[in-house]
């Protein structure tokens, strides 16, 4: 128990570990007083969110990291060893300490966001007993294994820095942010990193990161091996490290050393890269849809063109397929009454082939409703390098009293 | 590891990414080694807009603060002159990188172009106009922004501390923005908002892609600059002793 309060001192007390409390504070309290009202829970917000959760989970880390390596690089452990405690025992307290330090951090992460979720929505009702127990069990389980495994990171490498960038390079690429921008890896590049196996270990679908990465059966028994492996990995490594620190002669690389790294990346880059990159640009911004936007073809452009020549009496045939478009009695009636067309942009259009678009009618009274709108959805095929309108489905009448 | 070193294998890097950026972010075929030669010399130059201001800011803050400032003060020159020196020494430094980046550039599209087994020494692909005015226009602002930071911070702690809370709020707010109204219609306000290079034509995320304004992103840069220079001066004004 002394431990676990040493490392909550150490986490308050320590420049860097303070740094990262603040962090997580802001980062908590940042969210939640910008979340959507829907997404606000005392008893979900800091699971649900993942963002919050992550970065939390990444605070913690860090957290544990930089105190698990400050007992080696200020020779704290060797102090322990010297005074008589064995190797195995020096790497308990170790962890123990840094198991401290994380909860102060999660504590008060969790504390600022959940006092911000009842400023915003005053106390709420108490869930269901297995409710809470879940949420909270899926919590400390999760918390604690990053804590050990962080810290387990941060005694085997034995420098802060070096530390806290291992465990940054651990978590950054399984974050939610990265995955929605890259492709999403198979479940089991989580293996790879010690703290995403952790968390995998105790997270799976529960709206964090690794509930997009899939995380089933196989690849969670496979994240709990991961995480074994890489605690008795981890572990021996810290227990057999000198306890004096090797001093190394520190000598500058000469200048083209760097140079010749940077080019060699840059080689593989440019041998990888375009090949890699070319099937993951979305199709809004492949060179194909920008030419036909610039000359007024794309699906979107060749819609709204569509749906307004439907206004006037005259063919708008140009704009579809050579079988034409067969139009029902109500779209041809609400075609013919619009007033305004708005076609969806292209960053929310689903996919390519398909458009929706709000149509402004002369308004009709039925009752206490009015209807002033009418959705549409366009279905077009490409034809050449430009698009044709091939069927309509709708309209549906958007209400309002 | 020299700083030459580190600076010119940034080069390097900064200078192959720019040449291969609209391949690798929009689909875009492989440019020609002469553009692609000439995106990396222009994208090391647009980099010269953090690049020579962090250079510059930081050489004037570490002057003052190891007291090289300060001999220089009593051996009579004055604190424009500083600046124009050490402004002088960033640019210069920055300037001989530009081989390094012409490389990256030269080595990045020659790979792309040995993978797609073939050889186009003056295709399609080099940059437009606005990017190269942009390329030559960066350092310059580079140098002016430095400078106004180099004065207003008081010490390279404040300077370190500054910069990254200014990165991360910036970041924060538009990573938030999907979530929240009020983060939305502050982003292009926060103090990198009106720089941001990440539009719609280049990402079809809401978070990262940035669809303001241009009036409304200068007003945001000229809004901060102001700020800065405000600051800036009222260090100025406290006299050689502090400033230097």
């Amino acid at each position: 128990m002394s431990y676990l309060l040493t490392g909550a001192r150490a986490a308050v007390r320590g420049r860097a570990t303070r740094a990262v409390l603040v962090s997580g504070m802001v980062v908590a309290g940042t969210s939640t007083a910008l979340a959507r009202p829907d997404q606000l829970s005392v008893w979900w917000s800091p699971l649900s969110a993942s963002r919050w959760w992550e970065a939390g989970l990444l605070c913690v880390g860090l957290v544990a990291a930089l105190d698990g390596a400050g007992l080696v690089a200020t020779g704290t452990t060797r102090r322990w060893w010297c005074a008589g405690a064995t190797r195995d025992e020096a790497l308990a307290w170790t962890v123990l300490r840094a198991l401290g330090a994380a909860l102060v951090v999660a504590g008060s992460w969790i504390l600022v966001s959940v006092l911000v979720v009842v400023v915003r929505r005053g106390v709420p009702t108490a869930g269901t007993g297995n409710e809470v127990l879940d949420v909270a069990l899926h919590f400390v389980a999760g918390l604690v294994l990053v804590a050990i495994l962080a810290s387990l990171v941060g005694a085997a490498v034995g420098r802060t820095w070096a530390a806290a960038g291992l465990v940054l390079a651990a978590t950054l690429p399984f974050s939610s942010e990265l995955l929605d921008i890259v492709p999403q890896p198979p479940g089991w590049t989580v293996g790879l990193s010690p703290v995403a196996a952790g968390r995998a270990v105790v997270a799976g679908g529960t709206g964090s990161a690794l509930g997009m990465l899939d995380v089933s059966r196989g690849p969670l028994l496979l994240a709990a091996f991961a995480s074994l492996g890489w605690a008795v990995a981890l572990a021996s490594l810290a227990r057999t490290r000198p306890l004096v620190p090797v001093p190394r002669a520190r000598r500058a690389a000469p200048t083209w050393v760097p140079v010749a790294a940077a080019l060699a990346l840059m080689a593989a880059l440019g041998a990888i890269g375009p090949d890699a990159a070319a099937s993951r640009v979305p199709w809004m911004l492949q060179p194909s849809w920008r030419d036909q936007r610039a000359h007024g073809r794309s699906a979107t452009q060749v819609t709204g063109a569509w749906l307004r020549c439907q206004a006037h009496p005259g063919p708008c045939g140009r704009f579809e397929v050579t079988a034409g478009v067969t139009l029902g009695d109500g779209a041809r009636k609400v075609l013919t009454r619009q007033r305004r067309i708005e076609v969806e942009v292209d960053s929310l259009q689903g996919a390519p082939d398909t458009v929706d678009a709000l149509i402004e009618v002369e308004p009709v009274r039925s009752g206490q409703v009015v209807v002033r709108y009418a959705a549409v959805r366009v279905h077009l095929v490409a034809e050449g390098d430009r698009w044709l309108v091939a069927g309509l489905d709708g309209p549906v009448a958007v209400m309002s009293s | 590891m020299t700083a030459s070193g580190r600076l010119a294998a940034l080069a390097v890097v900064v200078g192959g990414i720019s040449a291969l950026a609209r391949t690798l972010v929009l689909a875009d075929p492989v440019p020609g080694l002469a553009a692609g030669v000439l995106r990396g010399a222009l994208g090391w130059g647009a980099a010269g807009l953090v690049v020579v201001a962090a250079g510059v800011s930081w050489e004037t803050v570490t002057a003052r603060e190891v007291g090289r400032a300060q001999r220089w003060h009593t051996s009579g020159r004055s604190t424009s002159d500083q600046l124009r020196l050490t402004v002088r020494g960033a640019v210069g430094r920055f300037g001989a990188a530009l081989p390094a980046a012409a490389m990256g550039g030269l080595v990045a599209t020659g790979a792309a172009q040995a993978r797609a087994d073939r050889f186009d020494l003056f295709g399609a692909g080099g940059p437009g106009w606005a990017f190269a005015l942009a390329a030559l226009a960066a350092p310059l602002f580079g140098a002016a922004l430095g400078s106004l930071i180099g004065l207003a911070a008081p010490d390279r702690r404040s300077l370190a501390w500054g910069a990254a809370w200014v990165v991360v709020a910036t970041v924060t707010v538009l990573l938030v923005r999907p979530f929240s109204s009020i983060a939305e219609r502050a982003s292009a306000w926060t103090p990198l908002g009106g720089l941001w290079p990440v539009t719609d034509g280049w990402s079809v995320s809401r978070r990262f892609a940035l669809s303001t304004a241009g009036g409304t992103r200068a007003a945001s840069t000229l809004g901060w600059l102001f700020v800065l220079a405000v600051a800036a001066i009222r260090r100025w004004r406290t006299g050689p002793a502090r400033r230097l």
